[in-house]
């Protein structure tokens, strides 16, 4: 069974993520107070309660070598949490947004950190050493709509963004002072902070998980008309394949190596994708083994009502018999809403990866005995 | 109860009451109403044991339907017939009544069967009081005759301000209704109701029953009637007595029916409607608990979260959990 | 007839499943606030295209979903005037019950009989297979499966009353 180990933490869960050493997790009892749990022998416990927002937390993020916790709330704030001794201490960050926090990832550095929001703008965080404080700097240009989700590009400087007006977007968020002119640097340099690197306007409808594969070669993201678009080399002359998916469409997306990919969403149960040779993504299975697989007539009928919904054709056939809704089976029973890698040291490659759902449950994967993952 | 019973068992429970008691006893001063059109007054006072004073008011009758001094015709002999020295008629009756009988208890059999077909009797005064006229008319067709002196149509008092007809001939009279209801719902399931009569007429065939059909529209019977008389929501039902429909213990059934017509439909209209509301009430409940059934589940969860407990499904990573 | 029945509940089914695909969404026109976006409408791109299912002229099912809620509402045609009065009691004891049923809005929607207004949060809080079994569940029962067997069970009810009406003078 691909599922390792599944844990109730609570009715409904928004967001989670993991300390450096997969001690610890974080996550959002879809509350205003962020938990810290521990593993002990047997059991989890709960650690830390942080709590400082007064709307729900929306994005959660633990840095790996810095071991700093960022957290965006609804309520239009963030914070950063240091671990001093036993506890942690918030530092609260200006954001400049007058509307909520949706999204939050650190940098690939560490040293900055983006935050997608509904004010249509993206804040870009850094950290000012002579004034002890995170400043913001905001990207208010280009989106018309919400900014859903974020993703860093390995060279530290692209980002990408989805939003709910339906498009994918890259921007620079070069910061003089911040971001050094290295091996990196090479076409990025001819762009400014803010500057549109690139659009997609692929999706009919809104968009969520933007993700960048290893190496920053491939971006990845979801539409809500139950698409993922794979695209290879956005800031060049992008090259995008669409995937149709079976059901219900994705809220997050993980790469686990380059060639393959892990989407989750409402379906309840994680996806896989994979690459051939050529470079042709195609989905491959669901990775829970536990789904009751619906017949290949239900697919259609949900395909011509997704269709009518987003304005689209889709191919489909009606039926006779009203079949009860079938509960999707399987780890979670609700929404997948995120998907967290859990990296052993440097690898590259993700063999295993949690999901949190609003089940309440936070599940870990292991890929290793179970699929081969192409690199 | 399907069928409704000629006496009021409201009065039938005052008067043997009363015989019970004997010596020991209250005053009684009771006010009733009948099927919404005929009001009862009983008085008993122990100042004047042997007396019990009962007073009678009738529904109000329409301009079609013709009374004499406030009773209908042949009332007052009906009821002397059918009480004797029994009961005594107070003239003029009391105050809003129609009628008032003295009922003197010392007049009663003694024997106990007896003084209880009496005491029926007595509380049976809605049918003899009411139901003269039409006893006169059909005892009439029982013997395959007309009663002199009588109209082509003639309209009684069936309920206030509404009246039924008779069109009485030798071999059969023929029984109209205006049917009438207030409630807007009551005038839907009175109209589907009357036509089940019809229905029901027909599987009934073999059984020599009165003829029975409904229409939206007054019946040719009615031809030359005040059109306000005419004015029915739910529709006209006709009945066709035959003479040996009324022949002997069944005119006394008959007559009853027939005069308390609306009052059985109106019972009948508004047991369906419980029942439809019962039922309503029941798939409405079904269907919250198939919402809450729907919840129930992340309600039980709020009882696991605060336990902690781990659970595991793989066992190839022993003691993994750190990584 | 039932086959027609059927097929409509299908397809509604099938909408609802591909259309209940909801998330918690922050208003954006205005801050700290949320809202369920298919009320409010400030949004437009945060509104999917509403989607109309008729089973004839007069019985139809109306989808409206957004990214934070989806309104469904009902027209139901009755047969006769029975079912319809049927009909209307039962709505007005539902309304009466609207508390219970969270789910169900207060008013329906300008020209329909029933609007239901489901919400992420109702989705977080129930299954939402089993909230869509619900929504079949009440439409079988308010179009009139059971209806028709109520105003069977009544119509016989009466004929037998009727029956015994008229056979009493008989005998």
């Amino acid at each position: 069974m691909a599922a390792q180990a599944i844990h109730q933490f609570a009715e409904c869960i928004t967001c989670h993520a993991w300390s450096p050493d997969h001690s610890m997790i974080a996550f959002c009892p879809n509350t205003t107070e962020v938990h810290i749990y521990k593993f002990f022998t047997d059991k989890w416990e709960k650690l830390h309660v942080l709590a400082k927002h007064d709307q729900i937390v929306s994005g959660i993020d633990w840095s790996r070598s810095s071991n700093k916790i960022v957290t965006v709330s609804h309520d239009r704030n963030s914070y950063v949490w240091t671990q001093e001794g036993q506890d942690w201490v918030p530092t609260l960050v200006i954001l400049k947004l007058n509307r909520a926090a949706l999204c939050v990832q650190w940098s690939p550095k560490e040293n900055k950190f983006a935050v997608g929001s509904g004010a249509k703008s993206v804040s870009i965080c850094y950290y000012e050493q002579e004034n002890n404080w995170w400043i913001s700097k905001v990207i208010r240009k280009k989106h018309e709509s919400s900014v859903t989700s974020i993703a860093w590009h390995p060279n530290n400087i692209h980002l990408a963004t989805t939003s709910t007006d339906g498009k994918c977007r890259v921007f620079s968020t070069i910061i003089k002072g911040v971001d050094t002119r290295g091996p990196h640097a090479g076409a990025s340099v001819d762009w400014k902070f803010g500057e549109q690197i690139a659009q997609l306007d692929l999706s009919p409808t809104w968009a969520f998980g933007v993700r960048w594969s290893p190496s920053g070669k491939t971006l990845a993201y979801a539409g809500h008309s139950s698409m993922i678009y794979f695209v290879d080399d956005v800031e060049g002359s992008p090259a995008a394949q669409n995937l149709a998916l079976r059901d219900l469409p994705l809220r997050d997306i993980l790469f686990v190596s380059e060639k393959m990919a892990i989407g989750v969403g409402f379906d309840c149960n994680p996806l896989i994708f994979a690459a051939d040779e050529t470079g042709l993504w195609s989905f491959v299975r669901y990775l829970d083994e536990r789904k009751v697989t619906p017949s290949t007539s239900k697919a259609s009928q949900l395909s011509e009502a997704l269709g009518k919904l987003y304005g689209q054709s889709r191919q489909g056939s009606s039926s006779d018999t009203v079949e009860p809704s079938k509960p999707r089976g399987g780890a979670h029973e609700n929404c997948i809403t995120c998907i967290v890698p859990l990296r052993k040291g440097s690898e590259s490659i993700v063999k295993r990866f949690s999901t949190s759902g609003l089940d309440g449950k936070i599940v870990v994967w292991d890929l290793e005995n179970h699929i081969t993952i192409p690199k | 109860m399907i069928l409704l019973q000629s006496p009021s068992r409201f009065l039938l429970q005052i008067l043997k009451d009363r015989i019970v008691s004997g010596d020991k006893g209250v005053d009684i001063d009771c006010h009733t109403v009948e099927f919404d059109d005929v009001r009862y007054h009983v008085q008993f006072s122990m100042r004047n044991p042997k007396v019990m004073v009962l007073s009678v008011a009738l529904p109000l009758a329409p301009p079609e339907a013709i009374l004499y001094d406030g009773l209908p015709l042949g009332a007052i002999d009906a009821i002397k017939a059918a009480y004797g020295a029994v009961v005594q008629i107070l003239d003029p009756p009391k105050d809003c009544f129609d009628l008032t009988m003295k009922i003197n208890l010392t007049k009663l059999p003694t024997d106990e069967e007896q003084r209880n077909v009496v005491l029926t009797q007595i509380a049976s005064v809605r049918e003899v009081v009411l139901g003269a006229p039409l006893k006169l008319l059909l005892r009439h067709l029982a013997s395959k005759t007309v009663a002199p002196n009588v109209d082509k149509l003639v309209a009684l008092v069936h309920r206030p301000n509404e009246s039924f007809f008779l069109a009485p001939q030798a071999d059969k009279v023929t029984v109209v209704y205006p049917m009438r209801f207030q409630d807007s719902i009551d005038i839907v399931l009175a109209t589907s109701f009357l036509q089940e009569f019809v229905e029901a007429r027909r599987t009934a065939a073999l059984n020599n029953a009165p003829s029975c059909m409904w229409s939206p529209v007054p019946p040719l019977e009615l031809k030359g009637v005040n059109a306000d008389a005419l004015d029915a929501n739910a529709g006209f039902v006709t009945f066709v007595v035959f003479p040996r429909h009324v022949e002997g213990r069944k005119l006394d059934k008959t007559v009853w029916s027939l005069l308390t017509f609306h009052a059985y439909v109106s019972y009948h209209v508004k047991c369906s409607e419980g029942f439809m509301h019962t039922r309503m009430r029941r798939r409405v409940e079904s269907l919250i608990q198939a919402l809450d059934r729907a919840k129930s589940d992340a309600e039980k969860l709020k009882k696991l979260v605060h336990g902690g407990s781990f659970r595991r499904l793989s066992m190839k990573h022993e003691g993994n959990s750190n990584h | 007839m039932a086959n027609t029945l059927r097929l409509y509940l299908t397809c509604i089914r099938n909408t609802l499943e591909a259309a209940m695909c909801l998330q918690n969404f922050p208003c954006q026109e205005v801050e700290r606030h949320n809202k369920p976006e298919v009320e409010l409408k400030t949004s437009p791109e945060l509104l999917l295209n509403p989607v109309l299912i008729c089973r004839n002229e007069a019985e139809k099912c109306l989808v409206e979903t957004s990214i934070n809620s989806i309104r469904i509402s009902l027209k139901v045609k009755q047969a006769d005037e029975l079912e319809n009065i049927l009909a209307k009691k039962f709505l007005r004891f539902l309304s009466m019950r609207a508390e219970a049923f969270q789910v169900l809005r207060r008013k329906p929607v300008q020209g329909y009989d029933i609007s239901f207004l489901i919400t992420n949060y109702h989705c977080e809080d129930m299954h939402k297979h089993k909230l869509i079994d619900f929504i079949v569940q009440f439409m079988e029962v308010s179009k009139g499966l059971v209806n028709e067997q109520l105003t069977a069970r009544v119509s016989l009810d009466m004929f037998v009353v009727s029956e015994m009406f008229i056979l009493r003078a008989s005998m």
